[in-house]
């Protein structure tokens, strides 16, 4: 029995240990939160541009111990540190979760600190995103601008004049994308002419029709307003005639967007609006396809493109407001830009590859890196790709921000994926988007 | 035995059960008994017991975004997320999808590991061989759901993916897995079916432990194998059948990973038809904020399971044979 004792008590004493270790742990990781301290979420480790911005940030903020744990933002975790009590300072999420979370009031306004000056620095239409209900709830970082990116060869290949890679004139596009699109003996896609890219791009196809699919102050959805029904009628017509949804979709899954393999070298698609950052991915894999950049035009043939990218917020009982308004315009300033851009390029032209630029939501950044930094690396198709993109951003939109957030977005790709799979048509999958997108506005406003 | 019974009915009854239990610490076993197994109680009343009753309350409330930030206090909604259930048409879609999943997948997985287990065991349990196919058919349960989720876009894909290609070997032009919402849900259902590797271990035990003797009588008496596996094999496993069964469908109500990976994560196409129950619910909780409503339907969920469990117990007592047992 006493050896029975012994044991008992050496168990004890480990348990104790172990708890004391616990403890231990936990004030040290609090230790870490003190005064002077910048805690920021959703900005953790990550390229170089990132890196080089996040240095000269942080040099701006002497004295101050900015801690950037790793990972991207994440509901359930920001939601996780919010009821523990572990406010971040500082946040970086996707823009349509700005109103979402300044709607339910979690958000401090960054009135005082990000004034009418400070926004005139920013895109319009991204600067838009960031504020809801008049008030302004952080900065934007980047545009991610649509363009059409056009396969030069694909075109040669099946007699189409490059002047057919075009929006503005619905007929003819979808005539082009007929002629473009391959099929094998067994009636398999083997190259896609167009991908109009829905559910993601809708709101671009509606935009064609100069309207929006979501009023001005994000309270009022048009999900079903005529525009809506014409612009999904036609990308689903565009589908339809590449195959149908099914093939069409299952020779896409098949692409390597990231690879040396992409769907450009292989040759399995012709034309596809898409956002800015492929150009840098399709540069450093395969430099020499045969691309060429167009805008994406609306009805009238003018240029449209839509943004979309993270934002930088300040939540509410953040310990360290000051230092996080002033990270948040550091690290999106034209110099923490500059800084990045010219290391990506010494970086690049040192390995002999190729820098497409940087398209963030800084006007004047954009500016400037494509002024001072830019520099043709021998790829002229990527050259004349760049001065696309470097002009597209001044006709960009985005969806305004909207309190209805992941839930309206949700209603109407469900409703596009119910019309592709051919379960319900247009206007009756419109019109159920409808009423889900303002009830999800009207349960959160 | 009229006379056993009616002296035990004469005998003055013995201490409660309670009064037992409470008796038991005046020994020391028990204090050392309940040391040893307090890790997990102390696990079970923080982990589950007591983020369950949370999660009830929660059920009744308002709480969501605003009272978690602690800006506004948590109110009393009554039943209103609980009417939200009968009115909110993708609890009663993703509901049906999530039984059409686990009515493909229980049966499926357990024929399957069952005819491994079978295979198995005609090899023997000490042929070479054995141990190679052993770990080979369990291989798969080891792979994580997440992979398993994103493996099934590529192993389905209806123009290049293996399932396709191998059915095109027999002549069937196989269908669009993973786009075809009439083949979304069997596409997930055979994943599960393929990482069967735990349900075969559980089947392949009971059938060892099957005596042969029983085998070498109807040998001896002439039933065909069909006979065997019937009257022999089946009743002498059902225990183990039946376990499978219970923690499968619980399983089953419970899919969540591979549908999420497959199709809501990064890129996901979102299709209505992968929209499983605990993936609606995680949007709810996680996506769109609704914590109590959320916290509803896991409730919903929970009866759901406990409802099924109980009717399998039910079932089971006809269909099980436990040796030793008096019924």
């Amino acid at each position: 029995m006493e050896g029975h004792r012994k044991r008992l008590v050496v168990l004890l004493v480990c348990a104790a240990a172990l708890a004391a270790v616990i403890a231990g742990t936990a004030i040290a990781t609090s230790n870490v939160k003190g005064a002077g301290t910048l805690n920021i979420y959703g900005y953790g480790p990550g390229d170089d541009v990132q890196e080089n911005r996040a240095t000269y940030a942080a040099g701006q903020l002497q004295g101050t111990n900015v801690n950037r744990p790793a990972g991207d933002f994440n509901d359930q975790v920001f939601l996780a540190r919010l009821a523990s009590g572990d406010v971040p300072d500082l946040v970086r999420m996707t823009r349509p979760r700005v109103a979402q979370y300044a709607s339910k009031g979690v958000l401090r306004n960054v009135d005082s600190c990000v004034g009418k000056g400070v926004r005139a620095l920013y895109r319009v239409g991204a600067m838009n995103a960031m504020r809801y209900g008049g008030h302004t709830y952080g900065v934007p970082e980047v545009t991610n601008q649509i363009t059409l990116i056009v396969n030069q060869s694909a075109f040669k290949a099946a007699g189409v004049p490059i002047s057919a890679a075009q929006t503005t004139n619905q007929k003819q596009l979808l005539a082009t994308a007929k002629k473009l699109t391959k099929f094998d003996s067994s009636g398999n896609v083997t190259r896609i002419g167009f991908d109009p890219k829905i559910p993601e791009f809708f709101p671009l196809w509606v935009k064609w029709y100069g309207k929006d699919i979501i009023s001005k102050n994000g309270l009022r959805a048009q999900l079903n307003t005529p525009e809506a029904n014409k612009a999904l009628t036609f990308a689903v017509s565009i589908i339809k005639a590449e195959g149908g949804w099914n093939k069409f979709k299952a020779y896409r899954d098949t692409f390597d967007f990231f690879g040396k393999g992409n769907p450009l070298v292989k040759d399995q698609i012709a034309m596809w609006p898409m956002e800015s950052f492929i150009y840098n991915v399709f540069s450093n894999n395969s430099p020499d396809v045969d691309l060429i950049a167009k805008y994406f035009t609306n009805r009238k043939g003018g240029p449209i493109t839509m943004f979309s990218g993270n934002g930088w917020v300040i939540p509410k009982g953040s310990k360290n407001a000051n230092d996080a308004c002033r990270y948040m315009k550091a690290v999106t300033s034209t110099p923490a830009w500059l800084a990045a851009a010219k290391k990506r390029f010494d970086a690049r032209k040192a390995a002999g590859s190729t820098f497409t630029g940087l398209y963030t939501a800084n006007t004047l950044a954009d500016k400037k890196v494509y002024e001072d930094i830019y520099q043709s690396f021998g790829h002229p198709q990527f050259d004349a790709a760049v001065r696309t993109l470097a002009r597209a951003p001044r006709y960009g939109f985005e969806l305004p921000p909207s309190p209805g957030g992941q839930q309206f977005v949700q209603a109407y790709t469900d409703a596009i994926n119910r019309v592709l799979t051919g379960q319900q048509a247009v206007k009756a999958a419109l019109n159920q988007a409808q009423k889900e997108g303002q009830a999800a506005i009207n349960a959160n406003k | 035995m009229a006379s056993v019974a009616a002296t035990t009915k004469t005998t003055a009854p013995g201490p409660s059960r309670a009064r037992r239990w409470f008796r038991g610490f005046r020994e020391r076993e028990t204090w050392v008994a309940y040391l040893f197994i307090s890790p997990w109680l102390f696990g079970f009343i923080v982990l589950t017991f007591g983020p369950m009753l949370f999660s009830l309350y929660y059920s009744f409330t308002n709480y969501g975004l605003q009272q978690i930030a602690g800006l506004e206090p948590t109110k009393s909604v009554g039943f209103k997320n609980y009417h939200q259930l009968i009115t909110d048409p993708k609890v009663t879609a993703s509901l049906k999808n999530t039984f059409t999943y686990t009515v493909m997948m229980v049966p499926g997985r357990i024929i399957f590991a069952l005819f491994l287990a079978m295979m198995l065991h005609r090899i023997g349990r000490w042929a070479k061989t054995s141990g190679v196919f052993r770990t080979i058919f369990y291989l798969p349960h080891m792979t994580p759901p997440v992979a398993i989720g994103v493996m099934l876009i590529f192993l389905f894909n209806g123009r290049v993916g293996i399932v396709n290609k191998g059915l095109s070997f027999i002549g069937i032009q196989g269908p669009y897995w993973t786009t075809d919402p009439s083949w979304i849900k069997p596409s997930i259902a055979l994943m599960d079916i393929w990482s069967c590797g735990g349900t075969m271990v559980i089947l392949l035990a009971a059938l060892y432990a099957v005596p042969q003797q029983l085998y070498e009588a109807a040998a001896m008496d002439g039933a065909p194998g069909w006979r065997r596996f019937k009257d022999i094999t089946l009743p002498m496993i059902s225990p183990a059948l039946f376990f499978s069964f219970i923690i499968l469908t619980l399983y089953g109500l419970q899919q969540f990973a591979q549908a999420y990976t497959a199709y809501f994560g990064a890129g996901g196409t979102q299709p209505e038809a992968a929209l499983m129950f605990s993936v609606y619910l995680f949007r709810n909780a996680f996506e769109y904020f609704n914590l109590g409503f959320a916290s509803a339907m896991a409730w919903l969920l929970f009866a759901i399971s406990m409802v099924v469990t109980l009717i399998n117990i039910g079932v089971s007592r006809r269909f099980v044979f436990y040796q030793g047992s008096q019924r």
